[in-house]
C-alpha cells in the first residue's frame, strides 16, 4: 500500500471530519420533532418537559386516579406555559375515552400556544387504537396505512351551536356496526344532544371557551360501538353549587349524592326548585331503558359507574365532565329506517 | 283535523331550545309551525295532530321550549285536550310533552 504523505494525511483527516459534521447535520434535520402544530424549527428555543403517560391509559375506575392525575398535570404545566413531550412508549392498555380526554386538554393548550411533541405506544394494539381513534385528525402525526381507514371518529366544536346533521350521520353509521343496518336511534341521539347542550349552556363562562369532543369507536367483531363525550368546563358539581344549589348544598350528603340525584331523580325533586334542565335525567332514562349500557360519568371529584354500582370520590378531581357508554346487541334494539 | 309531521314539515334533526342554540330549535318550531297550526286548528274547531316519528330524536330542551310556550300562551288543559300526539317510535315523548305543557314558565 502506498504510504501517505503528511499533507495527504492532513487532507484525509480534514475530509473525514467534514463528512462526519455533514452527517451529523443531516441526522439533526431528520430528527426534527413533529409537534401538534407541525414541524418545530431547527433553531427553536422551546424547552420540553418529558411526561410519561400511565401504562394503563384508560378511565376504568381502577386506573382513573392515575389517568386524571396525569391529565391534571398536563393542564397545570400547560397553563404555566410549559411545552411538553408526551411519552406513550410504555402504554400497554389504552381506552378511547382517555384518548378523548387527553385530546380535549391538548387542544385547549395548543390554542393557548403550548407545543406538544410525543411518541406513540410501542405496543402494537395500543398504537392501532390510538391511530384509529381519530386523535390524529387534530394532532399532527403519521398514521399507518392499515389504521388510516377506520370508521372511528371524534367530532368536536368550538361554538354554541349543535351540529345536528353531523351527529345524526355518525349515530346512523354506528347503528350499522351494531345492528348491521344504518338507522335512527332517537335515544342515543338525545343522550349526546343533552351532553352537548349541558356543555354549551352551563360548563363555560364565555361562549368562545366552549369546546367538547365526542368520540365513537366501532368494533365490527362484537357489533359494539363505544361512545365518549368530554368537555373541560366547570363540571356538573361546580355548575350546580355555584348556581341553582348555592343555598341548598346541605340537602345533599356529598358531591356524589348531588350527581346521582341529578341523574336519577332530577335536582328539582330534592330541592323543590324549578329547574328546567332535563338533560341528565333524560340520559339516565335511556340508560335505565337499556338503550345504552356501561354508563360512566366523571365530573369534578365524582366518579360514577352505574353498571358496576361504583360511586367514588376522586382524589384527583377532573375539571370538566366526561361520559362514557356503550351500545351493543344486548341493548334494546332501536334502529329505525332513515326517512329522508 | 290539522296535522303536523315534524320530520316532513320542519326537520329530521331537531335542535335545542332557542334560536341562539343553532338551527331547528324548539323556539323556531313553536314560532313557525306549532303556534300557527294550533291557532288554525282552534279557528277550524278541530284537533291538531302532531306526528313525532321519523326524526333522529329530540332533546328535552326542544320539546320543553316548544310545548311549554304553547301551554303558557293558552290554558294547559285546553292545549292538552286539543292535541293528538303520535309517537310510536319513542312513546315516552308523549308523557314528557304533557309535563311541559303544564309547566309554568318564568
Amino acid at each position: 500500500m502506498k504510504k501517505l504523505s503528511p499533507k495527504q494525511k492532513k487532507y484525509l483527516l480534514k475530509r473525514g471530519r467534514r463528512e462526519l459534521r455533514n452527517k451529523k447535520r443531516i441526522r439533526k434535520t431528520r430528527s426534527l420533532r413533529q409537534s401538534t402544530s407541525g414541524l418545530i424549527p431547527q433553531n427553536h428555543s422551546f424547552s420540553f418537559l418529558d411526561l410519561r403517560t400511565p401504562s394503563k391509559f384508560k378511565l376504568e375506575y381502577e386506573y382513573s386516579e392515575d389517568v386524571i392525575g396525569y391529565i391534571n398535570k398536563i393542564k397545570a404545566l400547560g397553563r404555566s406555559g410549559q411545552h411538553m413531550n408526551i411519552i406513550m412508549d410504555d402504554i400497554v392498555e389504552i381506552g378511547e375515552g382517555a384518548i378523548s380526554m387527553l385530546l380535549s386538554v391538548m387542544e385547549e393548550l395548543v390554542r393557548a400556544g403550548i407545543v406538544f411533541t410525543g411518541t406513540k405506544p410501542k405496543d402494537k394494539t395500543c398504537k392501532a387504537i390510538l391511530e384509529k381513534s381519530g386523535f390524529f385528525k387534530f394532532v399532527n402525526g403519521k398514521v399507518d396505512e392499515s389504521n388510516s381507514n377506520s370508521k372511528n371518529t371524534i367530532l368536536n366544536t368550538g361554538d354554541n351551536n349543535t351540529p345536528q346533521s353531523e351527529l345524526a350521520f355518525e349515530i346512523a353509521k354506528s347503528m350499522e356496526t351494531i345492528w348491521e343496518q344504518k338507522g335512527r336511534s332517537p335515544s342515543v341521539y338525545s343522550c349526546v344532544f343533552e351532553m352537548m347542550r349541558n356543555s354549551c349552556d352551563h360548563a363555560f363562562k364565555k361562549d368562545n371557551q366552549i369546546r367538547w369532543h365526542f368520540a365513537l369507536s366501532h368494533s365490527d367483531t362484537d357489533n359494539t360501538v363505544k361512545f365518549s363525550f368530554v368537555d373541560n368546563g366547570k363540571g356538573i358539581i361546580k355548575t350546580f353549587t355555584e348556581g341553582i344549589l348555592k343555598n341548598f348544598v346541605n340537602l345533599f350528603q356529598d358531591n356524589v349524592d348531588i350527581i346521582e340525584t341529578a341523574f336519577k331523580n332530577g335536582i328539582d325533586s330534592r330541592t323543590g326548585l324549578s329547574w328546567r334542565g332535563k338533560g341528565l335525567p333524560t340520559i339516565f332514562d335511556n340508560y335505565s331503558d337499556n338503550h345504552i349500557k356501561n354508563l360512566v360519568v366523571i365530573s369534578n371529584n365524582v366518579y360514577i359507574d352505574f353498571d358496576r354500582s361504583i360511586r367514588y370520590k376522586l382524589k384527583n378531581a377532573f375539571s370538566g365532565t366526561y361520559y362514557y357508554w356503550k351500545v351493543d346487541q344486548t341493548c334494546v334494539k332501536e334502529c329505525f329506517p332513515i326517512k329522508k | 283535523m290539522v296535522e303536523i309531521n315534524i320530520c316532513d314539515d320542519f326537520t329530521d334533526t331537531p335542535g335545542a331550545r332557542t334560536y341562539d342554540d343553532g338551527e331547528f330549535s324548539g323556539q323556531e318550531f313553536y314560532d313557525k309551525i306549532l303556534l300557527p297550526k294550533y291557532e288554525e286548528a282552534l279557528k277550524k274547531k278541530v284537533k291538531l295532530q302532531i306526528d313525532l316519528d321519523g326524526t333522529y330524536g329530540y332533546a328535552s330542551s326542544f320539546l320543553n321550549e316548544a310545548f311549554s310556550r304553547l301551554g303558557n300562551k293558552y290554558k294547559p288543559n285546553e292545549v292538552w285536550d286539543n292535541l293528538i300526539l303520535i309517537s310510536n317510535e319513542v312513546p315516552k315523548y308523549i308523557d314528557k310533552i304533557k309535563e311541559y305543557i303544564y309547566e309554568k314558565r318564568k
